[in-house]
């Protein structure tokens, strides 16, 4: 079988961290939870995620700043907003900062999971292009 | 994937990294784009879904609707800008323009109601409305005074009870917090996460302000009862039995005693999260809580007959017919569907005799007298008319003669379509009889369900079958194609469920379980009562619209009305006018149709970005092909075990060229077999066609992905594209072919191209034609039929290579194009000639 993808969930929630890592885990992904920005990037620089699932919402460092840096660590690493803020000029934000997508709360489960596989794909392809490709900003 | 492709070009790359990457990140940007394309689309059916329902949805949905829309959109046009080098960037204001006045209307969220009463007897004062009183509460209050019949004394206990109650319980932020991980294909997920609500409200206690409202209300209650009376608390959310039939999904206690009340109300509450309920809210967009419930305590009446009135009959809602279900005692058996009630139909106009009918009868003999049928039928249409719509209502007959209204609301309808009445020819009939509880049509394979967990392991559009009319039984209706149960009537909650769903439902159709087999595929025809063997195709396109529930009205339908024309009208129809530019877009479909014709154009420049380099380090296609042939993958489109300079078909993964390539290579179209892969070019192949040709012998190149292929092939003198793409959704699909050219004079040259366009219509492409330049398309076929078409175009690219020469009349054009699409190739191989002159 093959490695399970490595999702790493970035919430403020704790009960929303808890039940959405179970509705991923029942789809066979490997789910780490970080309650901030702050935690996530530190996650992120001692563990291997294929993704982030981020918050727009949090107290200290919001989703855009924490996508912001996550850019700066590693500038393949796809980022999936799951918000629960209809915010057209966040959503607008976010994707200029190469989020793959913007998706709201209740988080629709099937079109994050294949997000989350079409954005390994895209992740592929920008790989391929190597340090003179890279993703448009 | 793309690791061991980083290793394969790593020598090349280095020397041409940089056209390579501009490839990739043109193709990268157009799967992008019509990723984004098709989430437009499907948010743009829900977005046609809310305008036909007359906006019978949550604001929550609306506005994360339109908010995704906009996305998708701006996503699109990024997408755009990486294909073309920005030069569409002069969509950017437009898209703000419109996501602006969007936004306008979103932030108009209705501020919510200041809290009113907590606790208010259901004949004080003024009525309250749904949003505080919550459904069954308002539609009781505002039938207070009918004629004929007399409501039981009772408290409400409103909506801001709930909420308050909430509040003080700490339990908002968890309702909140795991409401945003339900979806409703989690069937399993929503069952635990319901069971947890359940269990931490029902261990909370009413604050102490609803404690004392409740109090203070009891007093005056007290003293308009008899001694001893026991109540019924029952749900009154908002949105249940009005907009919404959330019909027999909330919970109703029953023989409470006073000192019981604050308990049952709690039960009361927790039944919000009741699965079924919180499946139709989370279907219809509710936020977690955006509807609320209230409860509504009212004393119970010493019922001796109790059923349901409708003021239009559910099962015939053409006729001017009223209809009225009874069984004995109190009427809960009756709307848990659990018996098959006797029922009785009565013309509106007079009430007097019930019309002859297929009563359901057990007995025989009726509960009612002809006058208690005829009032229970008045009271039915005496409150559709204080609604203002087709109602049912629920009532109680005691011992001494009184009516009671324990209940009304709404009812869902279901369109029929009359005069169908008499069976499809040429199909069997498996079963027949019942009552249509929810009409129409619908076809899929035979399950047999017990109980709603069974839908945890049902796939979507089988047809269940149960044994009773059980209202827990909803949680199967959006996975359900259609519902046939032995026992229970139209009257029933699952029935009204399943007309709030659109789904066709049989109600009380004896031997159901024993003779229809599970997996077994059947039509359900609801309207006539009959199920047939297999698909009845002339049932199931007859069917109309799926639901009529009476028009919304309220801040949703407000913004919609805006909403709706900023998103759906297409307006930019040709792209051959000058309104075809951005400044024509005056919706986000008009966007969306301008983007996608411009990215089509901007693939059909990939080749541009090909450079000597690129090409060289393509992989050469080790084939009996008839000519060389080089592949650049794209991500994807070439097995990762292929050597470094070269692949043979079989490790092609790229699903159109395989099978462009496989028609090509077919052995029976080549005249001499094609050349072995050694051999210098494609002439020693078509000798004697295309003698003279020389310095041809450059080879094709192909980009390909496992979806994408895109071809130019120079075979003699003709140059030929093919671009494809082929994926599992029929909407991305498409394959282009541009034909030009050819070794031949004027004349022959147009007859070859005369031959390409004959046979390119004959499979049913698109095709343009001028002089010897064809170009056709053919669009949104399934997977299967896209690749059978490339296959053919193969074959097609092969002939043609070998016609030219032999073109010597016009009577030949059409001679050959009837061969080719006979199948006849060798009459083209042969270069055979027409009978005649």
């Amino acid at each position: 079988m093959a490695e399970a993808i490595r999702v790493l969930l970035v919430d403020d929630e704790p009960l929303f961290l808890e039940s959405m890592s179970k509705v991923l885990k029942v789809r066979g992904y490997a789910v780490g939870t970080a309650a901030g920005g702050v935690e996530a990037l530190e996650d992120l620089r001692f563990n291997r995620y294929d993704v982030v699932v981020l918050d727009l919402r949090m107290p200290g460092l919001d989703g855009i700043a924490t996508l912001e840096r996550i850019r700066k660590q590693d500038v393949l690493l796809p980022v999936i907003l799951l918000s629960g803020h209809a915010d057209m000029s966040k959503a607008v934000e976010a994707m200029q900062h190469g989020a793959v997508d913007y998706l709201l709360k209740p988080a629709p489960v099937d079109k994050l999971c294949e997000r989350i596989r079409s954005s390994l794909e895209h992740r592929d392809i920008l790989q391929e292009m190597g340090p003179g490709g890279g993703p448009d900003r | 994937m793309a690791r061991w492709l980083s290793s394969l070009f790593a020598g090349s790359r280095r020397r041409q990294g940089t056209a390579y990457a501009a490839l990739l990140k043109r193709y990268d940007a157009y799967l992008q784009l019509l990723r984004a394309n098709n989430d437009f689309l499907d948010l743009l059916s829900d977005m046609e879904a809310m305008g036909a329902s007359s906006g019978l949805c949550g604001w929550d949905r609306m506005r994360n609707t339109v908010t995704r829309l906009n996305v998708q959109v701006f996503a699109m046009v990024r997408m755009l800008g990486t294909l073309s080098g920005g030069r569409y960037d002069g969509l950017l204001p437009v898209l703000s323009g419109l996501g602006q006045a969007m936004q306008e209307q979103l932030d108009r969220r209705p501020v919510q109601r200041p809290p009113g009463p907590l606790v208010l007897a259901v004949e004080a004062g003024e009525a309250l409305g749904e949003d505080a009183a919550g459904g069954k509460a308002a539609h009781l209050m505002a039938l207070r005074g009918l004629e004929g019949a007399r409501i039981p004394p009772g408290l409400v206990v409103t909506t801001d009870a709930f909420r308050a109650f909430l509040k003080h319980s700490d339990l908002e932020g968890t309702v909140r917090a795991l409401w945003d991980t339900l979806d409703p294909e989690e069937l399993a997920h929503i069952l635990d996460t319901c069971r947890t609500l359940r269990e931490r409200i029902l261990a909370s206690t009413l604050p102490p302000a609803v404690m004392e409202a409740l109090a203070e209300a009891a007093g005056p209650l007290a003293a308009r009862v008899p001694a001893g009376t026991r109540f019924a608390v029952r749900s009154s959310a908002s949105g249940e039995d009005s907009s919404f039939s959330f019909a027999g999904q909330y919970d109703t206690v029953l023989s409470v005693a006073p000192a019981d009340v604050p308990s049952a109300v709690i039960r009361v509450f927790a039944g919000f999260f009741n699965p079924g309920a919180v499946m139709l809210r989370l279907k219809r967009g509710f936020g977690a809580l955006e509807l609320g419930m209230g409860a509504l305590v009212m004393a119970m009446v010493d019922g001796r007959v109790s059923g349901v009135a409708y003021s239009r009959d559910p099962s015939s809602q053409g006729a001017e017919t009223v209809r009225v279900e009874a069984v004995p005692g109190l009427g809960r058996t009756l709307v848990e569907g659990a018996v098959s009630p006797e029922s009785h139909v009565l013309d509106r106009r007079d009430l007097q005799a019930p019309l002859p009918e297929t009563s359901e009868c057990a007995s025989g003999s009726s509960l009612l007298s002809l006058s208690d049928l005829a009032r229970a039928a008045r009271l039915a249409l005496a409150a559709a008319d204080v609604l203002g719509t087709p109602s049912d209502v629920e009532w109680t007959l005691d011992g001494e003669g009184t009516l009671w209204l324990i209940q009304a609301r709404p009812m869902a309808l279901r369109p029929t379509c009359d005069g169908v009445s008499e069976p499809v020819s040429g199909h069997r009939i498996l079963l027949e009889g019942g009552v249509t509880a929810s009409g129409g049509a619908a076809s899929g394979p035979i399950a047999s369900v017990r109980g709603p967990e069974d839908a945890l392991d049902l796939p979507r559009g089988f047809v269940a079958v149960a044994a009773e009319s059980t209202p827990d039984l909803a949680l199967l209706l959006p996975r359900a194609c259609a519902l046939v149960t032995e026992r229970g009537g139209v009257t029933s909650h699952l029935a009204a469920v399943a007309r709030e769903y659109g789904v066709p439902a049989v109600f009380g159709l004896e031997g159901a379980l024993r003779s229809l087999r599970v997996g077994e595929v059947v039509t359900v025809d609801a309207r006539a009562r009959r199920i047939y063997e297999g698909r009845v195709a002339p049932l199931l396109e007859a069917e109309g619209p799926s639901t009529a529930l009476p028009p919304a009205s309220g801040p949703v339908q407000d913004a919609l009305r805006v909403l709706l024309p900023l998103v759906v009208p297409l307006n930019l129809l040709n792209p051959a006018s000058a309104e075809f530019a951005p400044s024509g877009c005056r919706s986000l479909h008009d966007v969306v149709r301008f983007i996608h014709e411009k990215a089509l154009a901007e693939m059909v420049r990939l080749p541009e970005f090909i450079s000597a380099g690129t090409e060289e380090a393509g992989l050469q296609v080790r084939e009996r092909l008839p000519f060389d042939l080089r592949l650049i993958p794209l991500g994807s489109g070439v097995d990762a075990r292929a050597d470094g300079t070269s692949v043979s078909l079989g490790q092609v993964t790229s699903a159109p060229a395989r099978a462009l390539l496989a028609g090509l290579a077919d052995p029976a179209l080549w005249r001499e077999g094609p050349r072995p892969v050694d051999a210098s070019g494609f002439l020693s192949v078509v000798s004697g066609a295309m003698a003279g040709d020389s310095g041809l012998g450059q080879p094709g190149w192909a980009l390909v992905s496992d979806r994408y292929l895109h071809m130019s092939l120079r075979m003699g003198y003709h140059f030929t594209t093919a671009e494809a793409f082929v994926g599992p959704r029929r909407g991305d699909n498409r394959i282009r072919l541009v034909f030009k050219g050819g070794a031949a004079d004027e004349v022959r040259r147009q007859r070859r191209a005369r031959f390409v366009a004959g046979v390119l219509d004959g499979l049913g492409f698109q095709v343009r034609r001028k002089g010897d330049f064809v170009s056709a398309t053919f669009s949104h076929g399934t997977q299967e039929r896209m690749l059978r078409e490339l296959q053919r175009l193969g074959r097609l690219l092969a002939c043609a290579g070998q016609l030219d020469m032999v073109m010597a009349h016009e009577s030949q054009v059409a001679w050959y194009v009837d061969g080719f699409l006979q199948g006849d190739y060798a009459r083209i191989l042969k270069a055979e000639q027409p009978a005649g002159p």
